[in-house]
């Protein structure tokens, strides 16, 4: 055969790009391969750690959301047992749990605490012992943008099932999650949200940054918005639960200004009375600059800081009045607590009125101090 | 050198032409070279759609180069011919030659005499596994008219796990395996597209929109593609009896609570707990040492969360042979057997 060297030089140019597409979708091929591979040694590394939950008794609905009814999954953090799981179908409290591992062991357990902030519940396989534990993926290698593969052992013991995605964003939910696109629902609520060498990265629960029952974020199922809460960051509220300490979030028991929470400062509108902030010397129109030495410039910021700390903490408040800066330490609080010593105060106060009107006979009446609705 | 050039652009080019009707799913390199060969084999489906609310659409793939679909059988296929459109946008009738009512697969064959239609090899075989890669391929919502491309989706296998599912009231049929993905499949129109591995081979039908019974949650997944071709061979074969036989067989005479001796504490809730009420003194459940107040979490392999789920999986035991229980004591689990008193 002959060419004309026209269409040699174009036979040759055809040729190159034809072995340029071959190397480069090898090349694509081999990559493509290694990250397959890759998310399959991850699963295969926390599998053994993932257990399900087979819960008894409980709840079928809360506030009208209908409760999964299979079984639920959770994380063995210590090889004598300590599992880590979602509450999600803790309230009501279920009958019983038992814990079957995918090697075939079954065990009976017991709550031991909750953590009613990250929704998770600390649980106790009885009588366990060497069992295999999570590996845990230190707090500063968290990276938006790094695979997330989402695991539960819901549908079968013997497998676990998987979703995979990413980290979205980091310090969600005021500072108490991270988020994945990775599918979750009640089919790993519970499960660890894993790095791509299987290291759990988070726990996975329902969550919402607007409000705190146990479902709150029970809607967003496989959208692509899922939260887990970290696992390194938790570990020492790990210790706390393992003594049989409930944790609950911690309130200051300061209503903000009115404002755009991601621009205004955190300008005391209101105090609780009775209550921390109020203790410490807080007083309306004080501005919160920072929190434990974080600085917060913005309501938001202001909870983030904040809202990751348990009832009991200690912080350290730096506040502005006036000219000045100020910085003071308060305990956290619950909910109850606080609502309970603004009842208190607020009896104390009707009695003093009523005093003070038996005395006089009449009175004017006083203007009630509202602790607001956005407590912090 | 020019020779060589020579044979290796041609080498290269018959590469890429040589992937319309041979189903050499094994060859294929790139994405696009999949998604080509996806797209070739995908249809769309109209039909008269069944009642109101319901979506007069549906996703089908080619099974034979003569013009077999297959499909998932529904409303959609209601009238005995139905309107497909073919990836390059032809439009033609197709007619329902049969469905299998196990598995809610139908079988449509194009109304033509063309014989080189590109196809989906239903002997392919594939060892899938949880985290594998996936894509989806289908008309959900119809988002494709005409020539369109379909719809596809990427995920992953999330899991190989026995289809526990429901459409409001109604319990899925086939209780067998299926793959269970992460990509969001469940949607109307998805039913009867395909899920393939990354390099192209079919896995599983996608199936029709259903709830986990599990979960409570709508599941997304596709029937394995061994389970539809045998099914394809049924419905060609005529031989539609052997799906139905493999439907619950109950035993005739189950075991039953009077039986083994023993009475739960009554069902007052959805999910009351199988605590044991009373034992029978002399029965075997006395006789394996069962105790008021033991909670039944698993009967014959069975596990029973609820007073119903014990009832249910004593309807699957038979009533003269020893049953395995395990329940829970305090915070001990304690396995124990039951053995009727007419055994030997």
């Amino acid at each position: 055969m002959r060419f004309h060297p026209a269409s040699t030089r174009c036979l040759r140019l055809v040729a190159c790009f034809a072995a340029a597409l071959i190397t480069s979708s090898a090349f694509a091929q081999s990559v493509a391969q290694l990250e397959q591979q890759a998310i399959r040694d991850a699963i295969e590394h926390v599998s053994p750690t993932v257990v399900q939950l087979q819960i008894i008794g409980g709840a079928d609905r809360l506030n009208d959301v209908s409760l999964a009814s299979g079984p639920s999954t959770g994380v063995i953090l210590t090889p004598d047992g300590y599992v880590v799981t979602s509450r999600y179908r803790f309230e009501p409290a279920p009958a019983t749990v038992v814990a079957l591992l995918a090697d075939g062991r079954q065990f009976a357990t017991e709550v031991v605490a909750h953590d009613y902030s990250r929704k998770l519940v600390l649980l106790k396989l009885s009588g366990a012992e060497d069992l295999p534990a999570a590996e845990i993926a230190p707090a500063d290698s968290y990276r938006v943008g790094q695979w997330a593969i989402a695991v539960g052992r819901t549908y079968r013991v013997e497998r676990p099932n998987v979703s995979v995605g990413i980290v979205s964003a980091l310090r969600r939910i005021q500072g108490r999650a991270m988020q994945t696109d990775a599918a979750v629902s009640a089919a790993n609520y519970g499960g660890p949200l894993v790095d791509i060498e299987g290291r759990v990265l988070g726990i996975i629960a329902p969550m919402s940054p607007s409000a705190e029952s146990s479902i709150a974020g029970v809607e967003w199922y496989d959208s692509g918005i899922g939260f887990a809460a970290p696992l390194a960051e938790w570990m020492p509220a790990f210790e706390r639960l393992k003594q049989g300490e409930d944790l609950q979030l911690g309130y200051i028991g300061i209503g903000l200004v009115e404002g755009v929470a991601r621009e205004t400062p955190a300008k005391i509108a209101t105090i609780a009375p009775d209550g921390p902030a109020a203790k410490a010397g807080l007083e309306k129109g004080d501005t919160v600059t920072a929190i434990n030495g974080v600085p917060a410039t913005t309501q938001v910021e202001m909870q983030a800081a904040a809202k990751p700390h348990y009832a009991g903490d200690t912080l350290e408040v730096t506040y502005q009045r006036g000219d000045e800066t100020s910085t003071t330490t308060l305990t956290l609080t619950t909910i109850a607590q606080l609502q309970e010593a603004a009842e208190a105060a607020k009896a104390k106060e009707e009695a003093a009125d009523e005093k003070a009107e038996a005395k006089e006979g009449d009175a004017d009446g006083e203007e009630e101090s509202n602790a607001g609705d956005s407590e912090e | 050198m020019n020779k060589w050039l020579l044979a290796l652009a041609v080498g290269s080019f018959l590469c890429v032409t040589n992937m319309t009707h041979a189903q050499k799913a094994v060859d294929l390199v790139s994405f696009g070279d999949v998604n080509r060969y996806a797209q070739e084999r995908s249809v769309k489906i109209y039909g008269v759609g069944g009642l109101r609310q319901l979506e007069a659409y549906q996703s089908g793939v080619l099974v034979s180069a003569e013009g077999y679909i297959a499909t998932v059988a529904s409303l959609v296929l209601d009238e005995d011919t139905v309107t497909v459109l073919l990836n390059n946008g032809q439009r033609l009738e197709a007619s329902v030659v049969g469905t299998d009512p196990l598995l809610d697969v139908a079988v449509l064959k194009l109304d033509t005499e063309e014989t080189d239609f590109p196809y989906f090899d239903l002997t392919a075989e594939q060892s899938p596994y949880e985290g594998m890669r996936v894509l989806a391929y289908s008309n959900l919502y119809n988002v494709a008219t005409g020539d369109e491309p379909v719809s596809v989706l990427h995920g992953v296998l999330s899991v190989i796990a026995p289809l526990e599912a429901r459409r409001g009231s109604f319990s899925s049929r086939y209780r067998g395996d299926v793959y269970i993905v992460d990509a969001a499949t469940n949607n109307p129109g998805a039913a009867g597209g395909v899920l393939l591995d990354t390099s192209g081979q079919p896995l599983g039908m996608l199936g029709k929109e259903l709830k986990s019974e599990l979960t409570g949650t709508w599941l997304n997944y596709a029937m394995p593609w061994e389970q539809v071709s045998q099914s394809v061979d049924r419905i060609l074969s005529g031989d539609l009896g052997s799906a139905i036989v493999d439907l619950d067989q109950l035993p005739e005479n189950p075991a039953t609570f009077a039986g083994l001796g023993f009475r739960l504490v009554p069902s007052v809730v959805a999910r009351t707990p199988p605590y044991i009420d009373t034992v029978l003194p002399g029965s075997p459940a006395a006789s394996a040492g069962l105790m008021p107040d033991d909670l039944i979490i698993a009967l014959a392999g069975m596990r029973t969360g609820t007073h119903v789920d014990v009832e249910k999986a004593l309807m699957q035991v038979p009533g003269d042979q020893p049953v395995r229980l395990t329940v829970l004591r305090g915070n001990m689990l304690v396995e124990v057997e039951l053995v009727p008193m007419n055994l030997p």
